[in-house]
């Protein structure tokens, strides 16, 4: 290869873009650690790339650098505008981890889930081909097995991003889906750091990262329009235990949660971030951080540290942190819940009957205007007339505003949508039950394992009156700890997913009538049969 | 034997029960008496035997009743199969070319074993001023003479070199040179031009583009000519070794096969272009490449000829992180990658399947090694050669990065390769796809075209684009191996399916079938037209494409799992019990009535004389235990 015919571009090198005007794809990575009250460290990575598409002239031609095409080729193909898919396995602790949800605010309730935009008129087949081609690819069935399995009506709740003309939204949880390494890898793999540089290789162990209690993994993409750059971010959040089983302290390292030292950044990164969200009372970090800034963080103004991993004198280094003058971790007895809690049982179980009974805390001072979901299979059938709301043990019938109330229609396969306008008065409880009946499946209907149960999504609170975390200027003077519930970027709030036993059969009752008919006929029709045609016969007695 | 015995039973009283005296065994004890007539009481106790008689026939009747709505619920959908006429498909081997005869293969169409093979019409024509004008006082030929003795001198050359070959393998010439055929589809030329070379050998080229004044058009094989060679004594053999030089490389006498290293036919196929960078982390890397312009200026115009038979998706994409599974060897200074390594080059962890579609992929693979592996070769230390292709793979080509003394792994140079950088990769990433797509080289007797427009690509390297010509050769292999295949998949349907009895067979998987049949069939009417090769292209891959349907249709698996063995495990014990009481009491039923018969005939016979009145009377019993009575008689 001769010398000439390489063109040197001296550090920090940029794409060559294909046009003047086209902007260049980046990629940035953000690592965001929180320690929370309970001596647990919530862990956010989050990888963003900003792109357009280049398709090249002539036919058919689709060009990539910093994005997978095995991401954006099925969504080009399907017309997607937006695609969101979640994996969460474990719960989310509210009162004890002191926020309403993970910090990955775009995750969905327990278990998979995949919601998505779609442009266009025929959008069932394409849904089903971007479901299908996605699951191959995170090795995990998050479609629906028939198209009308897919809830519809929740456009309102997950308002799109980019405008475009015929959207049509698309949702299908999937309660019983766990995250294990099959769904890690294909992750990785869809970075273009590969798991082998940047903060992807501090994920890239999956003894390590799989053994954390609570995780959640998912991507959200925005495919470009003709004016603006798509975006698509893909993260993977964990809640890590900081005591050791016998007790001890909470100081912890980068080293002592991912196993290794902080490895060398991606070359192609625009930016390669490690934050630290610093808890109430203060932490000590070494090394001493660049950038410490006061933001507002799902509803409370905190502290917020940041490196910039580029840096030189940061390369191999170990990161640590510590609590001044703390010895062995004192499990607190008293934790401040944060502004909205959810809590969801099935009450009164019976057989085939069972009330759902959901618990709706807002400890916020103000009232907050929100949209209650559930999403219900079609054997779930509750009882909507005989739905009650309690507020502190009073009846309060007024709280809900309005109801949009979709039932199925077996036996075509279908869900039952419900949403409840609500609101939910300061410092108070909001109780709603609604009881239910359990239909009877068929035969065939029933899953492998039947008497476990099957779950149903989880219920989604929907906050109607969130202002946003973006900086403006009246928050500079505002300090530490001040408390203002919807300047947060957290729409959503989860409640639990349930797992309801499912009345069975006695399965073996088929058999047990074959083998039963089978034995009478054999054993009883020579007999049967003899009686009806005996024939006597005059016998001698011999003398 | 007096009345009041309670043992003994009135004959015309019903049976009554009367407990057992404790000590005695309770039975009745029939004592005989004269009066006691024993056919009486077994009239009265037996029911009458056409009742019998009905009743065990009636189990069997029920089960031949019930037999036909049995056969009806469990019979499988199997509709007749074409076999005759797919049996006849095979015959049309003979005629037509096929790919599975080995490396040397029957060369043409041919509508039956006695026609002539088809052959592919060029249009020879000749520029006027290239025949030098006789003196004056010799004959005058008009021009089109010349150019048929031109032909006939080209013909007769091709004929003396195929006949070279022993019969066994010799090849055929499948091409026919007409002096007016302005319909043909091939056109050759002898072009006098001042731009040719003005020493023999002559250099005959094929045309890229059209010329300015119309006489050359796209895909024409010109001879050019210098003016001042007209005058040479051998003119006339130059231009018989030019024309054969051509044409009889471009049409060798042996089609060649689809080499197990092509992709076997498909329509739709995937060209995916990879930069890999194997750790852009230590030194310096490859950072983006002009993959656009490389591929429109080396691939677009291979690709764009091919759309008949091929429909081409391309993607491209930059991997900052492949990592190699195998140690190169360090060897003199230079890491080199032996052949064992070269066959497990590709690892699954780079990832490099989008999955978007199931079309088969052709990865063609740019790989830039780590510094750390730097420079990489392959084969042995000293090798120049910098590629290697992956049989129905791809490709991949070596590029070692510049290394500058002093430079280590703090050099963090992010190079970009622009076009005339990627001229050479991309020059062999085309050589490579021809090969994988069983696509022959451009003979070495052919020269590129040396129109003044293209003097700047073929200096670059770039290859001029596929003609006609080699088109002709394409689309002759590709229609004998699709319907070769197609032959082959029909073939194994009918065997599959006779083999399996339970496999049911559709309309919509027969119909699939029989289109397929009627397009293979019809094959040799197409290969009558005027420009054969297209139609009959279509029809060969139609029917292929139809046959794997049918053959891969999820609709014959359907009762697969089910064989008869298993059918008769679930009813042999629930049946078995049952036909043998049944089949037992026909049979004795039977005996029974035969029995009658004699006894009946055998009184008719005697009339009224017999003194001792021997009536035989078989009896029995019939339970469930068989057991059987003697034959009690009667005096």
């Amino acid at each position: 290869m001769r010398l000439s015919h390489f063109v040197a571009v001296l550090s920090s090198a940029v794409l060559a873009s294909a046009g003047p005007t086209s902007p260049q794809d980046a990629f940035h990575e953000v690592l965001t650690l929180q320690p929370l009250p309970d001596g647990k460290l919530s862990v956010l990575f989050e990888f963003t790339t900003h792109f357009s598409l280049h398709k090249g002239d002539g036919p058919s031609q689709s060009h990539h650098s910093l994005t997978p095409p095995t991401l954006l080729l099925p969504l080009e193909k399907s017309n997607v505008s937006e695609l969101t898919i979640s994996f969460t396995s474990g719960q989310w602790n509210q009162l004890r981890h002191g926020e309403s949800g993970p910090p990955a605010y775009e995750a969905g309730g327990g278990g998979g889930e995949v919601r998505g935009w779609l442009e266009g008129g025929d959008t069932d087949t394409a849904w089903d081909d971007v479901t299908h081609a996605f699951a191959g690819l995170f090795c995990a069935t998050v479609g629906a097995e028939h198209v009308g399995e897919s809830v519809r009506t929740f456009g309102d709740l997950y308002p799109p991003a980019r405008q475009g003309n015929n959207l049509s939204h698309y949702l299908v949880a999937s309660p019983h889906l766990h995250l294990c390494t099959e769904n890690l890898t294909p992750f990785l793999s869809l970075l273009p750091s590969k798991g082998l540089s940047g903060l992807s290789a501090l994920l890239a162990h999956p003894g390590n990262v799989l053994g954390w209690g609570f995780k959640t993994e998912g991507i959200d993409v925005v495919m470009p329009s003709k004016t603006q750059q798509g975006t698509w971010t893909g993260w993977w959040g964990g809640v890590v235990d900081l005591v050791p089983e016998r007790g001890g302290t909470r100081g912890f390292t980068l080293k002592t949660i991912f196993g290794t030292n902080l490895p060398r950044p991606f070359p192609k990164a625009a930016s390669s971030t490690l934050r630290l969200i610093a808890p109430e009372g203060g932490l000590a970090v070494d090394p001493a951080p660049q950038k410490v800034n006061k933001r507002w963080v799902d509803g409370r103004r905190r502290e917020v540290a940041e490196w910039d991993l580029f840096t030189e004198d940061l390369q191999d280094k170990d990161f640590g942190f510590w609590w001044h003058e703390e010895g062995p971790f004192k499990h607190p007895l008293h934790f401040e819940p944060p502004a909205v809690t959810i809590s969801r049982v099935a009450a009164d179980r019976h057989a085939s009957d069972a009330t759902f009974v959901v618990n709706i805390a807002n400890n916020a001072d103000v009232d907050r205007e929100a949209v209650y979901s559930e999403v219900w299979p079609w054997w779930v059938k509750g009882w909507l007339s005989e739905m009650s709301v309690k507020v502190n043990g009073a009846a309060a019938p007024d709280l809900i505003h309005s109801i949009d109330y979709h039932p199925s229609t077996p036996p075509t396969p279908s869900t039952t949508d419900l949403h409840l306008r609500l609101t939910l008065p300061a410092r108070s409880t909001v109780q709603l039950s609604i009881p239910f009946t359990k239909l009877t499946l068929k035969y065939d209907d029933h899953v492998p394992d039947a008497e476990r149960g099957r779950e149903i999504p989880a219920s989604v609170l929907t906050l109607l009156d969130v202002k946003g975390e973006e900086e403006r200027y009246a928050d500079k003077a505002l300090e530490t700890g001040t408390v203002d519930v919807q300047r947060t970027s957290r729409r959503r709030v989860y409640g639990p997913k349930l797992l309801l036993d499912v009345p069975t059969p006695d399965f073996s009752m088929p058999y047990n009538v074959i083998i039963m008919s089978s034995t009478v006929m054999a054993v009883f029709f020579g007999s049967i049969q003899g009686r009806i045609i005996r024939r006597w016969g005059w016998v001698e007695a011999s003398k | 034997m007096s009345v009041a015995n309670p043992a003994m039973r009135g004959l015309g009283d019903p049976p009554t029960h009367e407990p057992p005296q404790p000590g005695t065994s309770p039975e009745i004890k029939l004592t005989r008496r004269k009066d006691v007539d024993a056919a009486r009481v077994l009239e009265q106790a037996n029911q009458p035997a056409k009742w019998r008689l009905l009743v065990v026939v009636c189990f069997p009747l029920f089960f031949l009743l019930a037999a036909p709505y049995w056969w009806y619920t469990t019979s499988i959908v199997r509709l007749p199969l074409p076999n005759e006429r797919i049996v006849a498909l095979e015959s049309q081997r003979v005629v037509t070319a096929t790919a599975d005869a080995g490396p040397r293969m029957q060369v043409a169409i041919a509508l039956t074993a006695q026609d002539p093979p088809l052959r592919t019409q060029i249009w020879f024509t000749v520029d006027e001023a290239a025949f030098p004008v006789p003196p004056p006082g010799k004959a005058q030929f008009p021009h089109n003479a010349k150019v048929q003795n031109v032909i006939k001198l080209v013909t007769d050359g091709v004929d003396g070199l195929v006949r070279r070959d022993a019969p066994e393998d010799r090849g055929e010439r499948r091409w026919d040179m007409e002096v007016d055929a302005p319909r043909a589809p091939l056109r050759a030329h002898i072009l006098v031009t001042d731009t040719a070379t003005n020493k023999f050998p002559l250099e005959p080229y094929i045309a890229v583009g059209d010329s300015e004044d119309g006489k050359v058009t796209r895909g024409m094989l010109v001879v050019p000519v210098h003016p001042d060679l007209i005058g040479d004594r051998n003119l006339k053999q130059h231009y018989k070794i030019a024309l054969i030089n051509g044409i009889h490389f471009l049409f060798p006498p042996h089609l060649p096969g689809i080499p197990t290293r092509a992709l076997a036919y498909s329509p739709n196929i995937t060209l995916s272009f990879v930069l890999l960078n194997e750790d852009a982390m230590v030194g310096s890397y490859v950072d983006g490449w002009d993959v656009e312009g490389a591929i429109r200026d080396h691939f677009l115009p291979q690709l764009s000829p091919l759309s008949p038979l091929f429909n081409f998706s391309i993607e491209s994409q930059v991997l900052y992180h492949a990592p190699l599974t195998i140690d190169p060897d360090h060897v003199n200074g230079s890491w080199v990658i032996d052949d064992d390594g070269m066959n497990v080059f590709v690892s699954e962890r780079w990832s490099l399947d989008s999955m978007s579609s199931n079309n088969p992929v052709l990865r063609f693979l740019l790989f830039v090694p780590s510094q750390l592996h730097r420079p990489l070769k392959l084969g042995d230390s000293e090798s120049r050669a910098s590629s290697f292709l992956i049989p129905q793979f791809g490709s991949v080509v070596i590029l070692n990065p510049p290394t500058e003394q002093g430079q280590g792994h703090d050099d963090k140079t992010a190079y970009t390769l622009a076009l005339a950088a990627l001229d050479a990769p991309f020059a062999q990433f085309a050589a490579h796809l021809r090969s994988l797509l069983a696509i022959a080289a451009r003979p070495s007797q052919l020269h590129p075209d040396p129109a003044p427009g293209r003097a700047a690509l073929v200096a670059r390297g770039v290859a001029d684009p596929l003609s006609v010509w080699e088109m002709d050769t394409v689309l002759r292999t590709r229609l004998a191996e699709t319907a070769a295949e197609a032959r082959k998949t029909l073939a194994g349907i009918v065997r599959l399916v006779d083999k399996i009895k339970e496999m049911q067979l559709g309309e919509d998987v027969r119909d699939k079938i029989l289109g397929a049949v009627r397009r293979l069939e019809g094959l040799p009417a197409a290969a009558r037209a005027r420009s054969p090769l297209p139609p009959s292209f279509l029809l060969a891959r139609d029917a292929l494409l139809l046959a794997n349907e049918a053959f891969f249709d999820p609709g014959m698996m359907g009762q697969l799992y089910f064989p008869d063995q298993h059918k008769f495990a679930v009813y042999t014990p629930l049946f078995a019990p049952v036909g043998v009481s049944i089949v037992v009491s026909l049979l004795r039923e039977v005996k029974r009535l035969k029995g009658r018969r004699r006894k009946a005939k055998k009184e008719k016979d005697q009339g009224e004389g017999n003194p001792k009145g021997v009536v035989a009377e078989s009896e029995s019993t019939a339970t469930s235990t068989g057991v059987q009575t003697r034959a009690a008689t009667r005096r």
